[in-house]
């Protein structure tokens, strides 16, 4: 993958207004609803710490997680497919796509589909996919990527998207009320919905005792595309996993708080098989795609594994004040903020995600409200060094060699800092860097301690 | 006398001489004996934070090397302080001598206003402070060390005029070191973020216990007729100056 | 090898921590005593912007179901088996002079599908309900079908007073194994919703538009 231009697509960010309007209340109103939403609970900072527990717990029986749920997935009836990448996840799901009659998909959001390129590629492979969440349809449409985790399209402004579904037929004349264009949008997806052959999923939890899959949402698209297509194809990272249904649901607890600041998202459907002999709807086949897709790497090193115990509830990138200046896009992946710089670079290889690791100021913000005890300072530095190593020739790399062994002398006013001096400030008014002091303190505390001593 | 090691961190040493001064003899007219050890001119944070452990490992073995002397070592500086206290042990997790060395010295490391208040116990010290005074946490103090309090006990005056903390205070000011160098654009726009409610406030002086925020928030705010961005061993050593001149 | 084997084997490979797993203790979240199950539900239920109604589970079941169902404006109303069975054939008899007309969910893949996506109101049964949450756990079948409580803009869901639990720790409980997973369990907590067009939220985006819970209760029935 090319590199990821962080700082060009930030600039444009900090001077696009849509986005900082949006960016002006977004965050906090996330923040204080996340708040109110935790506090309800006797012990919240308790709570997420068991939350993070069950979810490093999990981790280190991944392996036999996965080995447990498959085989209870089966017994339910499950379909399951193990992908090494995303090119044979994408292939898995066009075979399964290629056993039915249909062109046309429904889809609902899932960042692993968009992790794999999977509607990008079932395009060119001649099938529509129709994304069925709200925002993450406006984003398809437009074709513009997820401005935040939660709320996908939630910077585009209401007149853009009058003029879109005026543009679909949705509505007759311009509409400025958000609430009516989503009224408007909702007959036609209805009908969508009607006809759906083929539903695609993600997955929040899976859990390993029963085999079952959980997905949480507000809208309801999930629902449906559980309730009346025959096939269902729900993708799953390998990281998902819970033991048991309890697991599943104290980590769920936290889930609504730390993402919309809900009590509880308006549903969540706990898929154990498709549907069982004499039921009328539900899915006839259920496959679910178990993707590695990097993760196993992530895995192996214990360094960086508990950035697999994310859930994508986006509590980190609603107070992380980098984030708050520039939205999603400069994230360049399906992932942004803070959970986007553990990820991503592991995902697409260190080097493209050069410029997105210096995306932090290591303030420590997320970490503080993460549900997973993600320590993301941490693994951010963890993986600055695993890059810093593959670097180690470049001016970068030079300019702190020769800094950190100018840092290491003593007290001395030297030489090398005399010639320097000169030099870096120029460079610094250039850039805006702190300028060097005529004396440092360590030479004009010397010489005043000097003087002291004298008769 | 109360004894006490001054750790000066190279971006005091180099570029803010006056905020090693003003520690200096803040902490004297405290009634401390002030030790500057000879340390190596950085505690090794920068290196840390762009993945060079290594070289952040030699500087802290000079640091660890140069202040055994068993005495409180004092940080005028949130971040320095916390890479300490914090990673200092961490850096060393293969070498269990060092490691028992860090962390022997990061149960005497103290931020400077932490130190003050908890381990000289000077709070409310009626200090005159000029002005009306806001205060900003260092991101790094206070989720690392859990300094927060500290400061605003500090600079509470005897006028009953404390200082305040301003809204959104816990958000970065978007120095974060090299942070500041890859992202020039995006962290001038944090900060002019974090001076806004500081320009609309009443208060006059912005006090930081960070000397990296410092210079940085004082670029953004500029020229201001009336307001300004200080670091807090400057304001209170000049209170304390006052005080001693009727 | 395999996709499968190669996964698992990476991940076998890796060192692991043998991290004694803590069993849960408290629950984060704990409803104030079986005593104050119900009113917690009905108030979180409420919170959660549902209607919710209570029933005389004894004498005449559904008069305020049959009232809510009026005031609507809802004459047609499409009810699932177990929904029938749970209101009794008292109830029935009430409807049938009450000038709402209900039928049960047909028992064909299309017809159901018919059904509810032109109802304006489908009856379903919540097994139990979750009093820390406000939320309604769905067991789906044959009885029970999953479209009835979704596609009609009105989801009116029945329950047992007796039934509602503490928290999703008792619902885990009495979902957990040896019993076999039912096919899906649905948990409601509210009508569908969403804030996708700048933040502002509404109610109605996919599924239904307004939740209907009805509380049925041994006891005098009041209204809420
Ligand atoms: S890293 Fe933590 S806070 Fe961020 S999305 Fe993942 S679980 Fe949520």
């Amino acid at each position: 993958m090319r590199s990821i231009p962080f700082r060009r697509v930030a600039k444009d960010a900090l001077e696009d207004q849509d986005a900082q309007r949006l960016l002006k209340i977004l965050p906090f109103a996330f923040r204080a609803l996340r708040e109110a939403a935790l506090s309800e609970l006797p012990d919240p900072k308790g709570a997420l710490k068991k939350a993070a527990e069950i979810r490093a717990d999990a981790l280190e029986v991944l392996p036999e997680l996965l080995e447990t749920f498959e085989k209870n997935a089966k017994a339910n009836g499950t379909n399951i497919h193990w992908a090494r990448d995303a090119k044979e996840a994408r292939l898995i799901v066009l075979g399964l796509l290629g056993a039915q009659n249909s062109k046309t998909v429904l889809k609902s959001k899932s960042m692993l589909t968009e992790e794999i390129g999977l509607r990008e590629f079932l395009g060119e492979e001649g099938f529509e996919t129709l994304e069925t969440d709200l925002g993450e349809f406006i984003c398809q449409v437009l074709g513009l990527p997820p401005f935040h985790i939660v709320g996908p399209a939630i910077n585009v402004p209401v007149e853009r998207v009058s003029a879109l579904f005026l543009d679909m037929g949705f509505i007759q004349g311009p509409v400025t009320d958000p609430v009516a264009l989503g009224v408007a949008a909702r007959e036609f997806f209805r009908r969508k919905f009607s006809e759906a052959k083929v539903g695609i999923t993600g997955v929040n939890f899976a859990v390993a005792e029963t085999g079952s899959i959980l997905g949480v949402e507000n809208e309801g698209n999930i629902r449906f595309l559980k309730s009346v297509p025959k096939v269902q194809v729900s993708l799953m990272g390998i990281e998902k996993l819970v033991p048991t249904i309890e697991d599943a649901f104290y980590v769920l607890r936290l889930l609504p708080p730390s993402c919309t600041g809900q009590r509880m998202s308006a549903y969540v459907t706990i898929d154990s098989g498709p549907r069982r002999f004499g039921e009328f709807d539900g899915p006839e086949e259920l496959h679910v795609v178990i993707v590695d897709n990097g993760r196993s790497k992530i895995y192996e090193d214990p360094k960086t594994r508990p950035a697999l115990a994310c859930i994508r509830c986006g509590a980190c990138l609603n107070v992380c004040p980098v984030y708050a200046q520039v939205g999603g896009y400069p994230y360049g992946f399906a992932y942004s903020g803070p959970m986007g710089l553990v990820w991503t670079p592991m995902l697409v290889g260190l080097k493209a995600a050069n410029e997105l690791l210096q995306a932090c100021s290591l303030c420590g913000a997320c970490k503080e409200v993460c549900p997973a005890g993600i320590d993301h300072p941490m693994l951010i530095l963890e993986l600055r060094k695993k890059l810093a190593r593959k670097r180690l020739l470049s001016l970068e790399g030079i300019a702190y060699g020769v800094a950190g062994f100018g840092l290491s002398g003593g007290m001395r006013e030297n030489l090398g800092l005399k010639i320097l001096r000169p030099f870096y400030n120029a460079l610094g008014r250039r850039f805006g860097l702190p300028l060097l002091a005529p004396r440092r303190f360590r030479e004009a505390f010397g010489a005043a301690q000097n003087k002291e001593k004298m008769p | 006398m109360y004894q006490a090691n001054l750790f000066v961190p190279c971006l005091v040493d180099l570029a803010l001489p006056d905020i090693g001064f003003a520690t200096l003899n803040l902490l004297r007219r405290l009634g401390v004996e002030v030790n500057i050890p000879d340390t190596p001119g950085c505690c090794g944070q920068p290196f840390l934070n762009e993945g060079r452990p290594k070289r952040a490992r030699a500087l802290a073995r000079g640091v660890i090397s140069a202040v055994e002397n068993g005495k409180p070592l004092v940080v005028p500086s949130g971040s320095c302080a916390e890479m300490i206290k914090f990673h200092y042990p961490t850096l060393f997790e293969d070498e269990p001598r060092m490691q028992a060395k860090a962390l022997e010295l990061a149960q005497r490391t103290f931020e400077l206003s932490s130190f003050l208040v908890d381990e000289l116990g000077i709070e409310g010290i009626g200090l005159d402070i000029q002005g009306k005074v806001a205060y900003r946490p260092s991101c790094r103090a206070l989720r690392g060390l859990g300094v927060r309090s500290q400061p605003l006990a500090l600079l509470s005056s005897s006028r009953g005029q404390g200082a305040s903390e301003l809204e959104s205070a816990e958000a970065c000011c978007g120095f974060g070191g090299a942070f500041s160098f890859h992202l020039p654009e995006v962290s001038k726009a944090m900060a002019h973020a974090r001076l806004e409610p500081f320009l609309q406030s009443g208060a006059e002086v912005l006090v930081v216990i960070e000397p990296g925020c410092m210079t940085h928030l004082s670029r953004a705010l500029g020229k201001h007729e009336t307001k300004q961005v200080r670091h807090i061993a400057s304001v209170l050593y000049e209170a304390l100056e006052r005080r001693a001149r009727p | 090898m395999n996709a499968r084997d190669a996964i698992l084997g990476r991940l076998k490979k890796a060192p692991r921590e043998s991290r004694q797993p803590e069993r849960l203790g408290d629950f984060q979240a704990r409803a104030p005593g079986k005593d104050g199950l119900t009113e917690r539900f009905i108030e979180r239920l409420k919170q959660n912007s549902a209607m919710v109604i209570l029933e005389k589970e004894s004498g005449d079941v559904g008069s305020a179901l049959l009232k809510a169902l009026q005031s609507e404006g809802i004459e047609r109303v499409v009810f699932t088996r177990a929904a029938d069975a749970l209101l009794g054939p008292a109830f029935q008899e009430a409807m049938q002079t009450s000038g709402v007309v209900g039928t049960l969910a047909p028992e064909d893949e299309e017809g159901l599908k018919r059904a509810a996506f032109q109802a304006y109101a489908g009856v379903s049964v919540a097994k139990w309900g979750v009093s820390e949450l406000g939320a309604l756990a769905l067991v789906h079948g044959k009885e029970n079908p999953r479209l009835l409580s979704l596609a009609p803009p009105l989801s009116v869901i029945v329950l047992k007073a007796g039934s509602i639990l503490e928290d999703l720790r008792a619902l885990a409980i009495a979902l957990a194994p040896p019993l076999a997973m039912p096919s899906q369990v649905t948990l409601v907590s509210g009508p569908s919703q969403s804030a996708d067009i700048q933040g502002v939220p509404f109610f109605g985006m996919h599924g239904p538009k307004k939740l209907l819970a009805v509380v049925l209760q041994d006891g005098p029935s009041k209204e809420g």
